[in-house]
């Protein structure tokens, strides 16, 4: 698997093939880098059940992607390409979950000030200790 | 009301829902880009808006537009995959003052993640809401993710993440020129800490090095509570 991931490296040599040809290589490259991120994806969702760790199946996946990248100490071309493709997309991919808060608009009704006012008044203690660490290292 | 005038098959159809979610979002992007990318309203809250507002037009439930919703929010999962990817260019570049940012990311997110769940458990005190609050640090896909974990409530948490990273991106840059520490790294880590992607952006508005620091503070924080959280929820 590891092989293939490297694939990538290919649309590198192209350099000299017709504009259109490099195109599909990218768009296949695309595809490599997306079989990918399913693989980990599922990894992470096997790992998961097998050790009953209660981490998101999605993170164990993440990081079991940052370990192989760490030890090639090279990312992989197609993973790069699907996850520069995916990540502007990941508003439209929000929407959908977002729009489930209609399932739960009594809670909002009933308490989204008193929420509105946590969110806010929560961010201040957070601020206040990360630029004090930050400002205390840097002497 | 409309749904007198539209056939009950059309709304049925996940097709339908995918079509008026990706129109949504269109036009969200559309009335950013036309507000000169105003931060109070990006693509993913007009988006949302929209989308609820067709839902409670046409009186549809939840459960029939998410057939149609769920091929969008699938992609979320191979999203955060592909986190490892900043994540590994993030250690890379600041490898040499990595333990303080490290220190700063870790006692500051979780500081303001204690400090709103303490006070949704004693004002509020219903277990859902405040389990929810616990992952409204982490940019979305990971909130959605970990509350998906933990027993919380996905949109739910998506909203409060949405929430934060709109009044933080406003707030922070005023409170820490009001304390008077605001600097590229402080100013940078504070909004990626707690402002997530919306912080980001609004960084991005300040400088570069700004931007930096903030998208760094933001994956980190997300790799990190993902990690810690579910344990000790």
């Amino acid at each position: 698997m590891v092989d293939t991931l490297d694939l990538g490296s290919s649309a590198v040599r192209c350099e000299s093939s017709s504009l259109s040809f490099r195109t599909k290589i990218k768009n296949e490259n695309m595809l490599v880098g997306l079989f990918a991120l399913l693989v980990f994806l599922i990894l992470g969702e096997a790992v998961q059940s097998w050790t009953a760790i209660p981490v998101p199946s999605s993170i164990i996946g993440m990081v079991l992607l940052l370990i192989l990248i760490t030890l090639k100490n090279k990312i992989p071309t197609s993973i790069e390409l699907a996850a520069n493709k995916l990540a502007p997309l990941l508003p439209l991919f929000i929407i959908p979950i977002s729009a489930g808060l209609i399932t739960q608009a009594d809670i909002v009704e009933q308490y989204g000030l008193k929420l509105l006012l946590i969110l806010t008044i929560s961010l201040i203690p957070g601020v206040l200790v990360t630029a004090l660490i930050l400002k205390w290292g840097n002497k | 009301m409309l749904d007198n005038f539209i056939p009950v098959e059309l709304l049925q159809l996940p097709s339908t829902w995918l079509m008026v979610t990706l129109g949504a979002y269109l036009l969200g992007l559309k009335i950013y880009q036309q507000l000169n990318n105003a931060p109070w309203l990006p693509p993913v809250l007009s988006g949302f808006i929209l989308v609820t507002l067709a839902l409670w037009i046409t009186n549809t439930p939840y459960n029939t537009y998410q057939q149609g919703g769920q091929l969008l929010s699938f992609f979320l999962g191979p999203v955060v995959v592909g986190l490892a990817i900043p994540l590994f260019h993030h250690f890379h570049n600041m490898r040499k003052q990595f333990l303080r940012l490290l220190l700063a990311i870790t006692f500051g997110s979780l500081t303001t993640v204690f400090v709103a769940v303490a006070l949704t458990h004693y004002w509020i005190g219903i277990d859902a809401i405040t389990v929810t609050m616990a992952s409204k640090s982490v940019t979305t896909p990971v909130a959605v993710a970990i509350s998906e974990q933990t027993g919380g409530l996905p949109a739910l948490a998506a909203a409060f993440v949405m929430v934060t990273g709109i009044i933080g991106a406003a707030i922070i840059p005023l409170l820490l020129k009001l304390f008077r520490c605001d600097s590229p790294q402080i100013t940078g880590v504070s909004l990626g800490i707690c402002a997530h992607a919306v912080g980001t952006s609004r960084a991005l508005e300040l400088g570069q090095e700004y931007a930096a620091y903030s998208a760094m503070a933001m994956t980190l924080t997300a790799a990190l509570h993902a990690i810690v959280l579910p344990w000790l929820l």
